[in-house]
């Protein structure tokens, strides 16, 4: 095979789909990506045989051929050349690849023995795009779990109903919630389905956000689909806990306070908070949160902020890292925050017209006298 | 130079013996043994506790008691009843604490007071000293040694030295000409074998120590030499350490006869966890990682760990934990003489409420707090959970 290429272009394609690569794996095979030349495209692809990526760009080809390359190898050699046009040759898994006055040669492996991607029927998918699935991941997957106990806390649920789509994902201490009208050509059928967030991550990193995207599943696969290439994913399998069972609807307090002030006073107490409980306490009445560290061998903290509240005074015990994190996403100035009791969920929501939007649920620590 | 330090420690003089004569005065002034059962000299248990009168037939704590019964058939030998020494070491230690945040309990029944800076609030150490003996004597009515130091070592000396009912207080700068005519054994850590490798070099007194050259101890009893010729010379540790962070907790039970009953060693399980559990909470602490530890009869000891996804005080969390780790350890045909529960990982408690806790654990959690303090005053039997009813017959012993 032969084909010429701007050294940035390649770069961006070798780097987008490359960070998906194993850094240690027993095959050695899935430590490299896959290169299809043809037709004057590029064919970049990847895989960890959960999550499975291919990244089509324009190359000017001189001979259709097929090669898989080390990954890191690969990136690092491109990373490293002068911004010109690169010109890779060869046969088999023997390349060469040269750049100006530079030339390299690199071994590759068996196009063979890569693995196969899914198959997928694209054309009976539905049509979202891409910064849409993005809106949602973006601001759900934070939340979900990254502990090995219950698998299926570590995926982010996406359900599709007819007139609107949602993400969910949680830890079992924080959850967060967002909602958004279902795009033009949704299957009709509701679905459910329990994604990876890297997955998700690297529909962000292949596609533009205005790129219509086609999503097709079954059960154990999802796919995305666009011009610029295509993102396979396994599932993770399993019922979702019932989430909407824990949230709160009676929860009669209610806090409006300055997003940016609440933050920076979080992460102040955050400091003298415990590095395994990150614990602050919230002491809340008429117009004032008040903050409350106390950290034996540490030291103690304390701040307050400005707030309008409804509502019988509350004392609550938060880890401050699941507030920081939560408020992160709300994308409002202001923060409204409901209450029920020391030991009951707190509901963070944006204000005004995104309010049902966006929502995230925190869990209190105990707090102790 | 920092102003000397007033380190008081203090002992509860044959603490079992003196609760068990508060309970039943008719043992006041006989031979008191606390501990297994003797069966007429052929029991399998040790002593735990030895009156001064028992003391004096050559019994002492952890001689088997078969042993004691053989020098002693007429004492009055008890079982003992740990809830009520728990009781009364609880109550001791509430008096401490009214005079000094920083005290380090040691055992039971000693624990090492900080009284240093107490003097503009309760007057010169030794007048506190004997403050804290009558408000013991008063809250308790149990006798206590007292030895008051600028150091550990001497005041845990000074202690043994005035047993009992005493106080003896060693002057600041007077350490070395109090030990110096003490007998080796005096000094603690020098047990039979260290004493013997000394007594080699015709060394007999604490003092004989004090003037000896470092190299020469330590070329006679290694790298520990130079820590004996402190303490020697009146040095050692002053840090009374009001409370030590534990690294993990554990429980755990040999059984009197090996049982294959795999029911009972479940039960067992229960039982441990719930005491590990009730220790953690006591301290306000949770932990993610369960340990079983797993004795066959063949002695073969095996331990299996498990870390939990987030940290808790919970029994059952615990208990569930220990008992999937048991059903693998355990292999097919166990004879177990040994079941141990141990948690560790330990963080602070401040439990993270789950989104997700079923209705059923959140009620559990709601009853823990009224349990523990129902046990706290009564003891660990008052309340009985469901899984450990089977072990009534055969109660366990720690």
């Amino acid at each position: 095979m032969q084909f010429t290429i701007g050294q940035a272009e390649f770069l961006d394609t070798l780097s987008a789909v490359s960070n998906i690569v194993p850094t240690r794996t027993p095959l050695p095979i899935i430590g490299n990506l896959m290169l299809v030349a043809d037709n004057d495209a590029l064919q970049v692809s990847a895989t960890d045989l959960d999550l499975s990526v291919t990244m089509n760009v324009a190359a000017s080809v001189d001979k259709a051929g097929t090669v898989t390359l080390p990954a890191k190898k690969l990136t690092d050699m491109i990373r490293a050349l002068p911004a010109s046009p690169v010109r890779v040759k060869g046969k088999n898994e023997h390349i060469t690849i040269e750049c100006e006055s530079s030339h390299f040669k690199v071994h590759g492996l068996p196009a063979d023995d890569f693995p196969s991607f899914p198959e997928l029927n694209f054309d009976a998918g539905l049509t979202v795009t891409a910064g849409t699935v993005e809106k949602l991941a973006a601001h759900t997957r934070f939340a979900a779990s990254t502990e090995d106990t219950r698998p299926i806390l570590n995926g982010v649920l996406w359900e599709l109903e007819n007139e609107k789509m949602q993400m969910v994902a949680t830890n079992g201490h924080r959850l967060a919630r967002y909602i958004l009208p279902a795009s033009n050509g949704s299957s009709g059928t509701s679905q459910s389905v329990i994604v990876a967030p890297k997955a998700l991550a690297q529909v962000g990193r292949i596609f533009a956000p205005d790129d219509e995207l086609k999503v097709a599943m079954d059960e154990r696969q999802i796919g995305f689909k666009g011009d610029r290439g295509v993102v396979f994913s396994r599932l993770i399998e399993g019922p979702y806990p019932n989430y909407e069972q824990v949230i709160p609807v009676d929860n009669d307090k209610l806090a409006r306070a300055d997003k940016e002030r609440l933050m920076a006073a979080l992460r102040r107490m955050a400091v003298m908070a415990s590095d395994q409980t990150h614990r602050v306490r919230l002491s809340i009445d008429e117009d004032t949160m008040r903050f409350h560290v106390s950290t034996p061998d540490v030291g103690e903290a304390s701040d307050e902020i400005p707030c309008t509240y409804e509502g019988d005074p509350i004392d609550i015990g938060f880890n401050a890292n699941y507030l920081l994190e939560v408020l992160r996403y709300v994308d409002t100035d202001e923060v409204e925050i409901t209450f029920k009791a020391p030991e009951r969920a707190a509901i963070l929501r944006p204000t005004g017209d995104d309010q049902d939007t966006y929502l995230c649920l925190v869990m209190p620590l105990r707090l102790q006298e | 130079m920092p102003d000397p330090r007033s380190i008081l420690h203090v002992d509860l003089d044959a603490f079992y013996v003196a609760v068990e004569r508060l309970r039943d005065p008719s043992l006041v002034g006989k031979p008191v043994v606390v501990g297994a059962d003797p069966r007429g000299g052929r029991g399998r248990g040790v002593v735990a506790a030895a009156s001064y009168e028992a003391r004096a037939f050559g019994i002492h704590s952890a001689m088997p008691i078969g042993e004691a019964y053989r020098r002693c058939p007429g004492g009055v030998y008890v079982a003992g009843h740990r809830d009520l020494y728990a009781r009364a070491a609880r109550a001791v230690r509430r008096v401490f604490v009214e005079f000094t945040p920083a005290v380090e309990p040691v055992s039971i029944d000693e624990a090492y007071l900080d009284l240093t800076g107490t003097e503009r609030l309760h007057g010169p150490p030794a007048q506190t000293a004997e403050r804290i003996r009558s408000a013991i004597l008063e809250q308790t009515r149990l006798p206590v040694s007292m030895g008051l130091g600028t150091t550990k070592t001497i005041a845990k000396i000074a202690s043994d030295l005035a047993k009992p009912e005493g106080l003896l207080h060693v002057l600041p700068g007077r350490e070395a000409v109090f030990l110096a005519p003490l007998p080796l054994r005096c000094l603690p850590g020098v047990g039979p074998a260290t004493r013997e490798r000394l007594v080699k070099y015709n060394l007999k007194t604490v003092g004989d120590l004090a003037r000896l050259d470092q190299a020469v101890l330590t070329g006679a009893l290694g790298e520990h030499g130079s820590h004996f010729l402190a303490r020697a010379t009146g040095g050692g540790g002053t840090r009374v350490a009001s409370r030590e962070h534990p690294k993990s907790v554990s429980r755990e039970c040999t059984f009197d006869i090996d049982t294959t009953d795999l029911e009972f060693c479940e039960a067992m399980l229960f039982y441990l966890s719930e005491r590990v559990c009730h220790d953690l909470r006591a301290q306000r602490l949770t932990a993610r990682t369960v340990t079983l530890k797993l004795r066959h009869h063949d002695f073969t000891t095996l331990a299996r760990s498990i870390t939990l996804s987030s940290p808790t005080d919970s029994d059952r969390t615990v208990a569930k934990a220990a008992r999937e780790l048991f059903r693998v350890a355990c292999g097919p045909r166990p004879n177990i003489r040994l079941l141990g529960v141990g948690v560790s990982n330990l963080v602070m408690a401040a439990p993270q409420l789950e989104l997700f806790a079923s209705p059923r654990a959140r009620a559990w959690d709601r009853l823990m707090d009224p349990i523990d303090r129902l046990r706290k005053r009564y003891g660990t039997g008052v309340v009985r959970s469901g899984p450990t009813l089977t072990l009534r017959d055969r109660d366990p012993a720690e």
